[in-house]
Parts: structure tokens; C-alpha cells; sequence
């Protein structure tokens, strides 16, 4: 199982970000999205950490994780933008290989 | 799917048990060691299945037997603090853990079980203010926190069962209500634990957050 | 002369507290007067002793000593000060306490066990220490600084709101144990309080919060104190718990 970065983009965009927390009635588009995008800055997206989570369970499930061990340092560091999301997540495909 | 129960040792949880268990319902129990965090053993498990990629969809957490917080502190209170402290520490994680493993399972519900303590005025039975108040409190909390994972929280707060309080305290506490019709009816474990199996049946459950009240209503001074 | 305690007196609420005790002190209101005022504090000694200068200002000799309610050997070692100094206390006003606020579901054990650990345990430590100095007095008050969250809950903040909940509940257990030797035990549950923490933020953080309540604004720290203050007249008020938060969903 391997997913290109921007597959993984396009999954987090659409799937979460427009779709499960709606952002899309917020007015967003897949177009305002790239890996440089900020998620838990105020100057990005402003996520809270329970937002989050909905993101980080979504990968788990899309990717078929093995439960990701969710903590704040771990929130701060792997979901500073998606860049830093695609990172993981294809780290843990690597793993999973 | 099936259930869990975290503690099931009390008579509420065993009848319900039983009640599940007929009408087919996979059912599982982790007895958690009483004066040391458990915890983690819930943890473990719940890893053990998520890795198997099995989920529970009602979890019940029982807090109905085995401490009466009234009589630890009047006993002796440095001992009755850290086990109040052990055990809220304990149910707090219970909680989180059940909470992320039914978001993993797009959604599931919690229960815990608590008795009413204003029936302690009356009868004999546990008399546990500060955790029904704090598990109240961390549970009306958490479901404003994962309702969005499809994530259900409620609390019973039930009058002890008939069977959980001796027929002459009971007789007493009736006795010694003399106006009009206030007479205790004490309600059998097994109706109890049927209106449980209900809400545990409920196809579509729209409460959250919700303490539940599971008695006749004549001490519900905290319902 | 009678002894208040007021516990993290130095800011916030807390000083609100021992603001609004000076107020009337000063104009020889009867559940104040010759009183001896004791407050506490965990770590500002800056707000410490600029407190204890003002009240000195004000002819007030007021004792403020250092406790953290986290470490039982500091409550020991306070309670010990209040036995021999004063030897009763009249009321106990337990307002210190901490919060760590966050996701629930991704919050580290440790900063949930600190706060079970001080605000919870570490109140309970404290005023078990002093119920026989309580006891002492004959007649005594006994005031806990609970919170709305641990009324009615608070995304964000769920171990926050399980000890304040807590506390609730004691203040239930402490009422059923002592309420027949003239103790009276309340608690006082407040809203959203425009404490400088709170001012700091961004207002669109919190207007959701200030339109959920009836009255469609902030609390003051005095609003909470007038609370505390009325309190301390014993009365029929027993085991309850005050919400001031403006009408919050009501």
C-alpha cells in the first residue's frame, strides 16, 4: 500500500477538511489548500486540537493505522500543516510495509 | 458488536450482564484491582482490539460497588483521599480511552453507573457525593468533546436496588416517612436493569452528556 | 478576633475576595469586623508582598504565608501556623486552584493527575487539616471556589470541570459530617469572570460564551466576592452551590 503526497493531500483536503469539518461552508476550497498550509497556526486554518483529532482519526481509518498514540507535543509537531500530516503519514506507511 | 464492562462485580452490572447476555449480546468484563490504577489495563485492551480491528459499541463503567466515600472519610480521611484520588485518576482515563476507541469505531456509547446519594439519608446504601458530582461534571464535559466522533456519554445515577440494602432499613426508612403516601418502594436490580437494557438497545440514541435518573424520585435531591 | 482564611488571595478572584473582606472591614460590618485576615499563596511573591503593602497602607496588619496545595507537607505545615498563631479559624475560603485546559482525548496523564492532585486533593487535604480549628471557632463557614464547569461542563477543560465537580461534592460530604456543629459549607460556582487571563484574550474567543449568557457579559472578580462575602453569614444556605454566571443558557 503506497500513497503519492498528493493523494494523501487530496484525501486530508476533501475528505476532512471541506468535507468532515466543513470547512467548505466556511468557504474554503480545495484550491486555498496546499502542504504549506498552516493547520493549528491562527495564521493558517486556526484548528483547535479536538479538530484535530477528527483529522487524525480519519487517517487511521483511510490508511488502516494501527491507533496513532495522540498527545499535544505530538499534535504540535505532526500537525503544524499538511505538509507536516503527508510526512507522517507516509512514514507509517513505511512502517506498515 | 459487542460490550464491555469496566468492573461488574456490583448486582446492577451483573443483571444487566445476565439480561444481555440472553437476548444474545456478546458481552465482555474487565475486573479492574481495587486501590491501584487499573488503567492501564484498560488501555491494553482496548490497543489489543483496535489492533484486531474489533470495537465495542456500549461500554459500561461501573462506580455503583465497593467504596461509600461517606464512610472512608468519617473512618479515616488521609486513606479515603488517595483513594479518591487513585480512583478518579482511574475513571478519567477509563473514560478517554473508551472515548478514542469508539471514535475509532465511528461511534459507540459510554455508561456509567453511580448511585444517587441522597438515598443515604434514608437507608444504608453508599453514599458517594464527590465522584458522582466529578464524574458528572467530566462526563456532561467529554460529550460536548467527542459527540462529533459519534461518541455518546451518559451517567445513571440509580437508587440502590431493593436487594442492595436490607429489608429492615428499608422498613425503617419507610416507617419513619409518615406523610401521606411518601413510602419507599424499593425497585427490584431487575427492573433496573432493564430500563438499562433499553437504552443499551436504542437504535438511535439523541441523549449525551445526560445523567440519567434510574429511581422512584422520592430522595432525588441530586436528580 | 476572628480569622479568615481566604487560600490564593493574591490575584484574581481570590483578591477580589480578600478586596471586598478589607471593604467591609473597613466599614465594621459585623461578619468581618475584628477580624484577622490570612492569605495564601502558591508562587507570586511580587503580587505577595504588593498585597501586604497595600492592606498596610489601609491600617491592616493582614498574615499572607506561602502554601502550594500540591505539596501536603506546605498544607501541613500552614495549618500548623494557623494552630499555633491563632489556635480556631472562623472561615475558610478556598479559592486556589490551577487549570490545564485542551483536547481531552489528547491531553498527557500527567497534566490531568496535577490537577486532580491540587485542586481536588489538595483542597480536601487542606480543610480536613482545618476542621478542627473550625470545629474550635463554634461556629464557622467554610466556602469553595467550584466553577460552572463543574456544574454543567466544559469542552476543553474536562479535568478542570471533574475536580471543580469534585469539590461540589465534597462540599456535600463535608455538609452531612458537620453540618449539625454549626458548619456552614457552600460552594460558589462561577461563570466567565473578567480576571486579567481572561481579558488578554481574543474577544472572539469568548463572545459565543458572553451571548450564551442572560445577562450578555463578563462577570467581575467583585461580582464573585459579594457572593463569597454574603456567605459568610451563617444562615439556611447549606450545602449548595452558587452559579454567578449571568444566567449562562438560562
Amino acid at each position: 500500500m503506497n500513497f503519492s503526497r498528493n493523494e494523501i493531500l487530496d484525501f486530508v483536503v476533501n475528505s476532512i477538511f471541506l468535507d468532515r469539518l466543513e470547512l467548505a461552508d466556511d468557504g474554503y476550497s480545495a484550491e486555498d489548500f496546499s502542504e504549506e498550509t498552516l493547520i493549528l497556526s491562527e495564521q493558517g486554518l486556526g484548528l483547535d486540537s479536538v479538530d484535530v483529532l477528527d483529522l487524525l482519526v480519519g487517517i487511521e481509518k483511510k490508511y488502516q493505522f494501527k491507533p496513532i498514540e495522540i498527545d499535544s507535543t505530538f499534535i504540535d509537531e505532526v500537525c503544524a500543516s499538511i505538509g507536516s500530516v503527508i510526512d507522517m503519514v507516509q512514514s507509517r506507511m513505511k512502517i506498515a510495509a | 458488536m459487542s460490550d464491555l464492562f469496566i468492573n461488574s462485580n456490583g448486582i446492577i452490572p451483573q443483571s444487566l450482564l445476565e439480561r444481555l447476555q440472553a437476548a444474545g449480546r456478546e458481552c465482555h468484563v474487565l475486573e479492574l484491582p481495587e486501590h491501584t490504577d487499573g488503567a492501564a489495563i484498560v488501555r491494553q485492551h482496548f490497543e489489543q482490539l483496535s489492533n484486531e480491528g474489533r470495537y465495542y459499541h456500549n461500554i459500561y463503567l461501573d462506580l455503583t460497588g465497593g467504596f461509600n466515600e461517606l464512610a472512608e472519610f468519617t473512618a479515616d480521611a488521609v486513606t479515603a483521599m488517595q483513594r479518591l484520588e487513585l480512583r478518579l485518576t482511574e475513571v478519567l482515563k477509563a473514560l478517554k480511552y473508551g472515548s478514542q476507541h469508539l471514535a475509532r469505531a465511528d461511534g459507540g456509547r459510554i455508561w456509567v453507573l453511580c448511585y444517587d446519594h441522597s438515598v443515604n439519608y434514608s437507608v444504608a446504601s453508599p453514599s458517594n457525593p464527590i465522584t458522582n458530582n466529578a464524574v458528572i461534571a467530566a462526563v456532561q464535559s467529554i460529550a460536548k468533546e467527542v459527540a462529533r466522533f459519534d461518541v455518546s456519554v451518559n451517567v445513571f445515577l440509580i437508587h440502590p436496588p431493593k436487594e442492595s440494602v436490607t429489608n429492615d432499613s428499608w422498613k425503617q426508612a419507610k416507617q419513619s416517612l409518615k406523610v401521606y403516601g411518601m413510602k419507599y418502594k424499593p425497585q427490584p436490580v431487575q427492573h433496573i436493569a432493564e430500563l438499562l437494557q433499553m437504552y443499551a438497545g436504542l437504535k438511535n440514541l439523541t441523549t449525551t452528556g445526560g445523567i440519567i435518573p434510574v429511581g422512584s424520585g422520592i430522595a432525588a435531591g441530586n436528580i | 478576633m476572628k480569622t479568615i482564611i481566604v487560600t490564593g488571595g493574591t490575584r484574581g478572584i481570590g483578591r477580589a475576595i480578600v478586596d471586598m473582606l478589607v471593604a467591609k472591614f473597613k466599614q465594621n460590618v459585623p461578619a468581618v469586623a475584628q477580624t484577622r485576615l490570612v492569605v495564601t499563596y502558591r508562587s507570586g511573591v511580587a503580587q505577595a508582598d504588593a498585597l501586604a503593602a497595600e492592606l498596610k497602607d489601609l491600617g491592616i496588619d493582614a498574615d499572607i504565608q506561602q502554601m502550594d496545595l500540591a505539596d501536603l507537607s506546605s498544607v501541613t505545615a500552614f495549618v500548623q501556623h494557623v494552630t499555633q498563631t491563632y489556635g480556631k479559624a472562623d472561615a475558610l475560603i478556598n479559592n486556589a486552584g490551577m487549570t490545564n485546559d485542551g483536547s481531552f482525548l489528547a491531553m498527557a496523564d500527567a497534566d490531568v493527575a496535577s490537577l486532580i492532585h491540587t485542586n481536588l486533593n489538595g483542597t480536601i487535604a487542606l480543610t480536613e487539616q482545618m476542621v478542627p480549628l473550625l470545629q474550635q471557632a463554634g461556629c464557622s463557614s467554610v466556602i469553595f471556589m467550584a466553577s460552572a464547569a463543574g456544574v454543567y461542563g466544559k469542552e476543553g477543560q474536562v479535568p478542570y470541570a471533574t475536580t471543580k465537580g469534585g469539590i461540589i461534592g465534597y462540599s456535600q460530604l463535608l455538609a452531612r459530617r458537620y453540618g449539625r456543629q454549626r458548619m456552614y459549607i457552600n460552594a460558589v460556582a462561577p461563570g466567565f469572570i473578567a480576571t486579567d487571563m481572561v481579558t488578554a484574550l481574543d474577544p472572539a474567543m469568548f463572545e459565543h460564551t458572553l451571548n450564551n449568557a442572560s445577562i450578555g457579559s463578563m462577570g467581575t472578580p467583585a461580582d464573585v466576592a459579594n457572593v463569597v462575602h454574603s456567605l459568610l453569614t451563617p444562615g439556611y444556605i447549606q450545602a449548595t452551590t452558587i452559579k454567578v454566571d449571568g444566567g449562562h443558557l438560562r
